[in-house]
């Protein structure tokens, strides 16, 4: 059975959460605080564990869930005895009974422990407030979405990415112009003067980093960077405490696609920039080739707020540690046809009194 | 008791003073005569018929619009008809004829000279001061243009659209602040005006709701890895040009003709008396 990691206090035996604000491990029942590092002993387990794949569980899955709900496990709380369910790459939670934060030391046991975390540095009430930023300030911004649309859900979870250096080696060919034009009494020349330009070499990147949990949308996660990868420190499991997380299930392979793609378009530009005074540049050929040195796997913290409205999904996103709060928001259409309408009027007339007025002031 | 000599004395003196009345009375009216048409108040004559082109009456409105014109416009407007086909130096001194009599600097004159056996008649119009603004070359042909057009309606349809036109483009001028130039690049008319603004308007208001639209938008996939970078480390190992040929392409320099005066204001020449006049000349 995959050992089920609770924090509790060792002075009164409560539960306890990592504090973004303190950044230590505080007791909700006793206020005593902790360093993350006194608490090491217990990741001290975790070489020791076999990772939870090797487990096979879906015995236990199917007869609790009968039709089929694969990937879905099954812990039980070590502290109430209630159970607890999540899917397979969940790696931290709380338990739905005693709120007890819970770790699952499996996922994150041998090859499968994260090399980095940012531990969270923004608590619930700082999402919240830049929620009502977020919303502030839109003037197309349906009126009743900022009163009457209700959080669902807010949530901070430690999001899996992978972290990937690479170096990438370019050989681009050009076809380049450059244009002289002179004229005389009669005729009005144009010189073209064509060449073949061609650059080759070599770029090195650092920690792009790519969204490793197919649950999560890549775009959302994109829209949140950059991460202050100086905060990176070494994972403990303790930073977890309070808060979800989950393993990758995107492996490193398949990931580095997408790295691959900004990789790729960077250096095109980058070699493009080498290339001056032409009046024109195009690409004729391009062989860039990225190839992946090493990678990291970090838990980076984020923020995730969820708001239905009119029936719909809105999905907000607040990185834990800078701040930088996204989410489309629904447009609304009378508002805009209104502003539409005021401004082109408004500007319009403005436009025709300072004509007149200027006309009349000069002469 | 009167004596005789007394009453006699008494008429006498009645007499001369009734004489006195009289002569004065026969003057101021003889002075009035000595003048072609009615005299205005401030000693201006507008209209000179001195071709007898037009009957008492026509005379007296004509005047009467000119007068008006005149006063509204603040550019004297005069009329001069002669039946002595001249040149246009000749018109020149008359201009001047004008100014002697207490026409101000900025004026616009009609002249109107028939040939002798009054087949053939040639239009002059000279401007001077504020006038050589206001009528440019270009909007004296389209007075002329307009003159010719209301032939039939007898010259005093004629006079009284040229009065017309300059209060029209002196109108203009006061309101655009330029003279009235038909076929040049102009002033804006106040619909162009207003047409002009609506646009502005409506290309600001879209540009302004594009931007607040665009604030609600904040997810969207990332387009490269600029960030993540590593400084310094772009080694370009291999950078080669290669010239391959060059071409040479010509086209001929068109020459715009200008079609008519492209240029616009108006064109000035000096009279013998050393004064500045504006104008142009027409038969028709």
């Amino acid at each position: 059975m995959a050992r089920l990691q609770e924090y509790k206090c060792p002075c009164c035996g409560g539960s306890i959460a990592f504090n973004s604000g303190l950044q230590k491990l505080k007791c909700d029942y006793c206020d005593t605080e902790f360093e993350v590092e006194q608490l090491e002993a217990y990741d001290q387990a975790l070489s020791a564990t076999t990772p939870a794949d090797q487990f096979d569980w879906q015995t236990q899955s199917a007869e609790w869930y009968g039709s089929g709900e694969e990937g879905m496990r099954l812990y039980v709380c070590n502290s109430c005895g209630g159970e607890i369910v999540g899917d397979e790459n969940m790696a931290a939670t709380a338990c739905p009974f005693c709120g007890n934060p819970v770790v699952i030391m499996g996922q994150y046991a041998g090859d499968l422990k994260p090399d980095y975390v940012i531990p969270f540095k923004l608590d619930k009430a700082a999402a919240i407030k830049a929620m009502e930023n977020h919303l502030s300030g839109k003037r197309l911004l349906p009126a009743p979405f900022k009163d009457k649309s209700h959080l669902e859900s807010i949530t901070g979870v430690y999001v899996p990415f992978w972290l990937f250096d690479a170096t990438v080696t370019a050989d681009i060919n050009y076809k380049a112009e450059k244009l002289n034009s002179w004229s005389d009494s009669s005729y009005r020349y144009t010189q073209t003067q064509h060449f073949n330009v061609s650059r080759s070499g070599t770029l090195n990147f650092e920690k792009v980093p790519v969204d490793g949990s197919k649950k999560v949308d890549d775009k959302l996660m994109e829209s949140l960077e950059p991460y202050d990868y100086s905060q990176l420190t070494d994972f403990r499991t303790a930073y977890l405490a309070g808060y979800l997380a989950d393993r990758y299930d995107v492996d490193d392979t398949s990931a580095f696609e997408r790295a691959n793609e900004r990789i790729k378009k960077s250096t095109e530009d980058a070699f493009r920039a080498t290339v001056e005074g032409f009046s024109s540049v195009t690409v004729a050929d391009s062989t860039v080739r990225a190839t992946q040195g090493s990678r990291k796997y970090a838990l980076l913290p984020v923020w995730f707020l969820n708001t239905m409205w009119e029936g719909q999904n809105y999905n907000f996103a607040m990185n834990g540690q800078t701040g930088k709060f996204v989410g489309d928001l629904p447009l609304d259409k009378k508002a805009l046809r209104r502003w539409r309408w005021l401004l082109t009027l408004g500007i319009a007339a403005a436009v025709f009194l300072v004509s007149v007025l200027f006309w009349k002031i000069s002469h | 008791m009167k004596t005789k000599s007394g009453k006699h004395t008494n008429l006498f003196k009645r007499l001369c003073l009734s004489a006195a009345v009289a002569l004065l009375c026969a003057l101021f009216t003889l002075a009035a005569a000595a003048t072609d048409g009615s005299s205005s108040a401030s000693g201006k004559t507008y209209v000179h018929d001195l071709a007898g082109l037009l009957s008492d009456s026509e005379r007296a409105s004509l005047e009467a619009k000119l007068k008006d014109v005149s006063s509204r416009t603040g550019i004297d407007v005069g009329l001069l008809t002669d039946d002595d086909y001249t040149s246009d130096y000749a018109a020149q001194d008359r201009a001047d004829l004008f100014a002697e009599q207490n026409f101000s600097e900025d004026n616009v004159l009609l002249f109107i000279d028939l040939s002798p056996d009054r087949t053939d008649r040639y239009w002059h119009i000279s401007t001077s001061g504020l006038g050589i603004t206001v009528l440019t070359d270009s909007g004296i042909d389209e007075i002329f243009d307009e003159l010719e057009a209301k032939s039939y309606g007898g010259y005093t349809s004629q006079i009284s659209a040229f009065a017309s036109k300059v209060s029209e483009f002196t109108d203009y001028y006061r309101e655009n602040g330029e003279p009235y130039e038909p076929g040049v690049d102009r002033a804006l008319h106040p619909v162009r005006k207003g047409i002009f603004s609506a646009v502005i308007g409506f290309f600001s208001s879209l540009i302004a709701t594009v931007n607040m639209k665009s604030k609600l938008k904040s997810v969207s996939s990332a387009v490269n890895a600029e960030r993540y970078k590593a400084v310094n480390s772009l080694n370009v190992s291999g950078a080669n040009e290669l010239f391959l040929y060059s071409n040479v392409t010509r086209a001929p320099i068109v020459v715009s003709t200008s079609t008519g005066r492209s240029g616009g204001g108006s064109s000035t020449h000096h009279s013998s008396s050393g004064h500045t006049h504006g104008g142009g000349g027409r038969h028709f």
